[in-house]
């Protein structure tokens, strides 16, 4: 735990604190403390909120990679594709999958054991691999949606069909955030052409839960930043000048309506604001990071220059107590052919970057609190498809875990033989969802939002903890 | 239930679940039959405690358990009464008395239940509860099919609207009219008393944004201040609903329920590009009043009545757009599935919008709450599936399937059209028929097989010597060109696309690898903005379905203006040229998978010589040129095979129980009775649509109405707009929904009148301040004792900024977005157009995941979802946006102009000619003096940045104008 890094803002403290001053609302004390009350305990939707329960993760990191990695190049090691290789696939296809499978195609990598906890890795992924006791790698992963779009939305919304809140929108409302001077939900370099915003949306939940990204798909990191954060014409200091003449105007309206908790809630968005667009632009700007803490993340050098700045972003965001931080690899991991140079090239430029946010979040002991998803929409076939790649394959596949409230060193469940389906331990994306929110102190079951006449949960009607993982 | 009760702190929006929320008073000990059963306990226990009998209970206690332990049985009513072997661990009503509730308290060491872990707190106080309440519990009670406790006829929205008399008052000089009867009542019983009437500026600016969505202008608000008639009010009522803009601030809240949007969303988010023509219909309907009755029927079963003339029939086909406009998963592989999805989305959008019921939620199982069994749903289901939404063989053949659209034009225009289109469609076939046997040659891939915008080698212009070669075997059409590793920066190939539309392509490069090919062929791509060269290795195979490359993507005009040249420059090695390739960006995965498929499809066939295909390509351009004019379309619905669903057990359409016949829903067959039958020649659409908008159904007027009271008092009566069912609240005045309801229909579905009725109302025009006493009690102002203070929406605070900058542009309907025409839109290319336009902002094209900034920051309606009432949130990216976006800056900065430019005013003038027109008021002696202080000041300030006078002089008025249009009192109607 990192108290330090934390200012749980309370509306009342945020008053207390800002600079150009609340004190004339305790002269309408009175209406104001109703106004208040009748507003809920706090006026501010983003305000921290106590968990279910305690919480063993008080934030979250998903490194995304759009397209699906495979999991038997990766992190569930099948021998038998070698033995049996180029022999077709023994049973009938999976359900869903509706192509013939093609032969089975034994993965060009060589699988070893690593760390003290001996769980397998694949050479695509040396570096992380090296962190591999605090891996908790769930191996019979399995999902709706045989498209891209259609996995990628149920792994973002916990649905492939309709439009739901994603995960993200979930957890901050219902924890809120606890820096309010930094959006609390924010995704960097989100897709733009598959699912785009929706991965990332609120659906029925309010929109101040929705994900703000910074930058997208095709701005360079080195570019990205959250939408209207800089006034391109005015410097900051006449832009205060200003702001305290909107803020005049405003408490004058204010005073004229006696109370009102609408309008007090737009004065203090404004202070919010000005303090967010003096704060987020220091964060995305890493020229104070040391040139260690640079390498370790692969900056400045190519291939992992683009991916370590997100990582590092992203544990810049995480220490100043942003709620849930997305980081997505481009959408690269769709190997139909050439697997093996693609595979190669893009573990590559994400394998180091990982590596060392493991490393730095555990120097800084955010691990402890922070937990870290890593994985694709789906998986891939142990078959061929042409000479030199898989194809698409929701039925089985791998994502890991690693930090707030996970064992480490623990691989869960099983694929088949061959790791096209899941057949033992299995666990939905229902189920990594009811996971995730259970770390961070939320009763999947009790989440729930009122819309279209009944109660919406993020795990719909489904979904169950994984307990052997939980440490 | 919402445990985190955000909804509170999300200002206005309503506490829904007040019902929920307030565990019931404990009835004391009362036996609980299952005759008994409250909607509430039956809705407590399925909320609180079936869960936890479930998930912590029934592993040891259930007839499904491996081994039942101490013999007890917690999934039924009489498992718990019988008790295990200990005897009854239930007494109802007293939780002290109940071995249960000692177990889960853990008090007793000896008897701890569940064994493994304490029960968190919550949840054993719900238990103490529910015992508390008498342990009601609908289990093992013979369910027909729905748990729903009360008997369905009895919801008070089932009722019939009753005329209730006007009730008595005190205050009898208050009233102007019935509506205000109803509200004093109500205050009068609470001891309440209604705020004064507000002033005549705040009147008019609230009067002025409520029906046109626009601020008033200074001389309206002048005359409505010196005429002191009885009837001034009314005449700025009537003028305000005579302006066209008044149709399109109501289409717009219509749109809203209908969940509009110019494209389909998800994952292939095609331009719905004729969908602007529905829009523009709601407006005209609107501003014509058209009868909401018949404005049901036009758009449930438009295409399915008659009409007088063309106009009418192309209006009324147009209305069934809002059948046609929900997103679709096109890329779902089974078509049972995906059909069936549409007609749910049909479904929710249809009951929800007109009926204000959750009928969708009967898709799976029966209603929870509502007494709607699966089988009405799937009687409606017929309905819709008995409608073509969709076209399953849509061009390009092969890819997905597209939504209907039918002209709006004589038949035999369309009819040449459609021949015209046949003609060419056939010629295609034949071309890829050809296409196919010829890619079984030793060669290649037919470029007519290929997605997107292919150019040929054959098609490029070259400049120096270049061989056509065959000798590879994977290529485009007939050959591939190659430099023959010679004349090294002497050879290059030029491709000129003639491009569709404006947008973004993804440039593709196809070339034929080998081994002794060079390893840095230069390509360049010349775009509308960027010149980029690329280097390709040539010895590497393709990354594109063994064919392309991908060059990147950017941005070209349309026609002929772009440009893909390759050169030998530098090179080593042999280069090859096959064909270059534009793929609209946002379609590269939908090629990708047409080509992949295609070359699986290859078989071996006979050949088909070039020259034949040669043939067929001058016959289709010949055709082409051919081309009648087109015909303007509209999405629109169609009857397509009559037919009854079979009942999709559990919602899955693979798995089919037994069928059911069309019809409607069965909780009102008494009230509203349907038709005997329906007939085997039309869908039902029309007797849906009649059955609706009948004058005896209880649901439609109601809830209609109390949609026009949200949209001009934003909130109560109904404060769940979207849903009369049980689970939604009850209504604040029964009686005034009932009395307007009935004055609706009477006076012929009218939404002017009824508008106008609500705002002569002394209710509507009271002023919104505060008055603490009735604050107290009532804080969230349910009974109306003021008006409420509300937010404008995003389009309101848009086209208000730009109305008093002076660059609001009133033209009225047509469409935007650049991609009419053209065979699938990249709909980002639309969201363009958004960017540039002043007009007002229900002209903006709606691209699903794709809103506009401002849209996104202030609670646009989300346009997948039927949106009845709106969010109202406070955000700091509404201040961000406020502050920084480069749209406030250019406004505040040509209102400053406009404001300088006045020459006869001076600057105290001009501060309160800035008053008026944001604010509707003047600027006081007070408030003119600061504000001409921090010009001043501001201006001071900038000498360091900016040596010129003037312009210092127009960024401090720029600065004083974005101030008032960030300002609260801008931003709020009072």
């Amino acid at each position: 735990m990192n108290p330090h890094f934390f200012t749980p803002l309370t509306r009342r403290d945020m008053l207390r604190r800002c600079a150009c001053g609340f004190g004339y609302l305790a002269l309408t004390s009175l209406l104001a403390e109703t106004a208040r009350a009748a507003a809920g305990t706090d006026n501010n939707p983003l305000a921290p909120r106590p968990p279910h329960f305690p919480p063993r993760a008080r934030r979250i990191i998903f490194l995304f990679m759009p397209g699906g990695p495979s999991q038997v190049d990766t992190f569930d090691p099948k021998p038998l594709l070698m033995r049996d290789r180029d022999k077709a696939f023994p049973t009938p296809a999976p359900e869903g999958v509706t192509m013939a499978p093609g032969k089975l195609l034994p993965s060009p990598w060589q699988f070893k054991k690593h760390g003290d906890s001996g769980v397998e890795i694949s050479s695509l992924f040396p570096q992380v691999a090296s962190s591999a006791d605090d891996l908790c790698i769930i191996r019979s992963l399995h999902t709706n949606g045989q498209a891209h779009g259609q996995a990628i939305m149920k792994l973002h919304t916990g649905s492939e069909n309709q439009v739901r809140p994603s995960a993200g929108s979930w957890i901050l409302y219902g924890l809120g955030t606890e820096n309010q001077n930094l959006p609390g939900f924010i995704t960097i370099s989100p897709l733009t052409a598959i699912a785009g915003p929706q991965a990332y949306g609120s659906a029925f939940l309010p929109a101040v839960f929705q994900g703000t990204a910074v930058g997208s798909e095709s701005t360079p990191l080195t570019q990205a930043q959250i939408r209207h954060i800089r006034n391109p014409e005015t410097p900051l200091d006449l832009q205060r000048q200003q702001l305290d003449f909107i803020q005049e105007l405003n408490r004058e309206h204010l005073q004229q309506a006696k109370a009102d908790a609408q309008l007090e809630g737009v004065i203090e968005s404004y202070e919010l604001a000005f303090r967010m667009q003096t704060e987020a632009p220091k964060l995305t700007d890493i020229s104070g990071e040391s040139k260690a803490t640079l390498d370790l993340y692969g900056i400045d050098q190519r291939p992992t220059d683009d991916f370590g700045r997100q990582c590092l972003l992203a544990r810049r965001f995480a220490e100043r107590g942003v709620r849930f931080i997305q980081v997505s690899h481009a959408f690269k991991w769709d190997q139909h052919t050439n697997l093996k140079r693609d595979h190669e090239r893009n573990a590559l430029e994400v394998d180091r970057p990982i590596a060392g946010l493991l490393k730095d979040l555990k120097e800084r002991g955010l691990l402890e609190d922070t937990l870290v998803l890593w994985g694709g929409e789906f998986g891939r076939t142990p078959t061929a498809q042409g000479a030199d790649g898989r194809d698409h394959n929701p039925d089985g596949f791998t994502m890991w875990l690693a930090g707030g409230g996970v064992k480490g060193g623990l691989a869960h469940g099983a694929t088949d033989d061959y790791g096209f389906r899941a057949v033992e331990d299995k666990v939905h994306i229902h189920d990594l969802h009811a996971t995730i929110l259970h770390l961070l102190g939320l009763d999947h079951k009790r989440l729930t939002y009122r819309n279209a006449g009944r109660d919406f949960r993020l795990t719909d009607v489904a979904g169950n903890v994984v307990r052997p993982i939980l440490a | 239930m919402s445990n985190i009760d955000v909804s509170r702190s999300v200002l206005i929006s309503p506490v829904i679940l007040a019902l929920l929320l307030c565990p019931l008073a404990a009835p004391g000990a009362v036996e609980t039959r299952k005759e008994q059963l409250t909607r509430e306990g039956v809705e407590f226990f399925e909320k609180k405690v079936r869960p936890v009998l479930t998930e912590k209970c029934y592993k040891c206690h259930s007839a499904g358990a491996e081994k039942i332990k101490g013999g007890l049985l917690l999934d039924s009513r009489k498992g718990w009464m019988k008790g295990g072997e200990s005897g009854p661990v239930i007494v109802p009503g007293n939780p002290e008395k109940s071995r249960l509730i000692h177990a889960v308290r853990y008090t007793d060491s000896k008897l701890q239940m569940p064994p493994k872990e304490i029960l968190p707190a919550p949840q054993i106080s719900d238990l103490e509860t529910w015992v508390r309440m008498g342990a009601p519990d609908p289990r093992g009670a013979p369910v027909r099919s729905s748990a729903f406790p009360v008997p369905s006829s009895r919801h008070w929205a089932f009722l019939p609207p009753r005329d209730f008399p006007l009730p008595g008052i005190k205050q009898k000089n208050w009233p102007r009219n019935p509506i205000d009867s109803f509200i004093l009542a109500k205050l009068e019983k609470h001891k309440l008393k209604p705020r004064p009437p507000t002033d005549k500026r705040t009147l008019i600016r609230r009067a002025t944004f409520d029906l046109t969505g626009l601020p008033p202008k200074a001389e309206e608000i002048e005359a409505f201040l010196a005429d002191n008639s009885n009837d001034a009010f009314a005449k700025v009522v009537d003028r305000l609903l005579a302006r066209p803009q008044f149709g399109e601030r109501w289409g717009r809240h219509w749109l809203d329920v209908a969940r509009y949007a110019d494209s389909n969303g998800l994952e292939i988010n095609l331009s719905y590009e004729n969908a602007w023509r529905y829009r523009d219909y709601l407006v005209r309907a609107f501003n014509e009043d058209k009868p909401f009755a018949r404005l049901i029927r036009e758009q449930l079963a438009g295409d399915l009545l008659r009409g007088d003339n063309d106009e009418q029939r192309y209006d009324q086909l147009t209305a069934t757009g809002f059948l046609m406009l929900g997103p679709k998963l096109l890329f779902e592989p089974r078509k049972a599935k995906l059909e069936m999805d549409i007609v749910d989305e049909q479904i929710d959008v249809t009951t929800r919008a007109f009926l204000g019921l959750t009928v969708s939620c009967a898709r799976c199982h029966d209603h929870k709450f509502d007494p709607i069994p699966t089988r009405d749903y799937y009687a409606l289901a017929g309905i819709f599936a008995s409608t073509a939404t969709l076209i399953w063989d849509a061009e390009p053949k092969g890819g997905p399937p597209r939504w209907r659209e039918r002209p709006l034009a004589a038949p035999e225009k369309a009819k040449a059209v459609e021949d015209h289109a046949a003609a060419v469609a056939k010629l295609q076939a034949s071309l890829q028929a050809a296409g196919e046997m010829k890619t079984a040659l030793p060669g290649g891939v037919s470029s007519s097989e290929l997605g997107g915008i292919v150019l040929d080698n054959t098609m490029a212009q070259l400049v120096g010597s270049w061989k056509e070669s065959t000798y590879a075997t994977n290529f485009i059409d007939k050959n591939y060109l190659q430099d023959g590793n010679t004349g090294k920066g002497e050879k290059s190939a030029r491709f000129v696309p003639d491009l569709p539309q404006t947008g973004r392509y993804e440039v593709q490069f196809a070339y034929v690898p080998r081994r002794n090919r060079a390893k840095n062929v230069p390509v360049t791509v010349h775009a509308a903005n960027a010149a980029r060269t690329v280097l390709i290795d040539q010895t590497e195979p393709p990354t594109i379905d063994d064919l392309f490359v991908s060059l990147g993507t950017f941005e070209f005009a349309a026609g002929t203006n772009g440009a893909v040249v390759i050169s030998n420059e530098g090179t080593e090695g042999f280069v090859t040229i096959d064909a270059v390739r534009f793929v609209p960006a946002g379609m590269e995965m939908t090629m990708k998978m047409q080509t992949g498929q295609k070359a699986r499809a290859k078989k071996s066939g006979t050949a088909m010589t070039d020259r034949s295909i040669h043939q067929l390509l001058d016959d289709l351009q010949e055709l082409r040129a051919k081309e009648p004019p087109p015909v303007p379309m509209a999405m629109a619905a169609q009857d397509g095979t009559i037919c009854n669903c079979r009942i999709n057990l559990r919602g899955d359409p693979e798995k089919l129980g037994p069928e059911v016949p069309r019809g409607f829903l069965s909780v009102l067959e008494k009230t509203v009775p349907p038709p005997a039958s329906l007939s085997a020649e039309a869908s039902g659409r029309l007797e849906l649509a009649e059955w609706i908008a009948s004058n005896q159904n209880p649901l439609t007027a109601r809830v209609a109405v109390n949609r026009i009271w949200h949209y001009l008092f934003g909130g109560r009566l109904v404060e769940s707009v979207d849903n009369f069912g049980a689970l939604g609240e009850r209504p604040t005045h029964p009686e005034l929904l009932d009395y307007l309801a009935l004055r609706f229909m009477e006076q012929g579905w009218s939404f002017k009148k009824i508008i106008r009725a609500l705002m002569l109302s002394s209710t509507y025009q009271m002023s919104s301040d505060l008055d603490p006493l009735a604050y107290a009690k009532d804080p969230e102002n349910k009974l109306m004792w003021r008006m409420n203070r509300r937010r404008l929406d995003a389009e309101a605070i848009r086209d208000a900024v730009l109305a008093v900058s002076g660059q609001l542009d009133l033209t009225m309907g047509g469409s935007l977005s650049p991609t009419n025409d053209a065979p699938f839109g990249a709909a980002a290319i639309a969201s363009n157009a958004q960017v540039a336009s002043t007009r007002r902002s229900l002209y903006l094209p709606v691209i699903r995941n794709d809103t506009p900034d401002l849209f996104q920051v202030f609670d646009f309606a989300d346009p997948y979802l039927v949106t009845g009432k709106r969010h109202t949130t406070t955000a700091p990216t509404q201040a961000l946006f406020m502050m920084n976006s480069p749209f406030m800056l250019a406004q505040s900065r040509q209102w400053a102009g406009a404001l300088l430019a006045t020459a006869a005013a001076n600057d105290a003038q001009r501060v309160a000619s800035a008053y008026t027109q944001a604010f509707g008021r003047p600027a006081g002696a007070e408030a003119t003096e600061r504000a001409l202080r921090f010009i001043a000041e501001y201006q001071a300030a900038l000498e360091k940045n900016e040596p010129d006078l003037e312009k210092r002089r127009l960024m401090a008025w720029q600065s004083f104008c974005h101030a008032l249009l960030a300002s609260t009192e801008f931003r709020f109607i009072n």
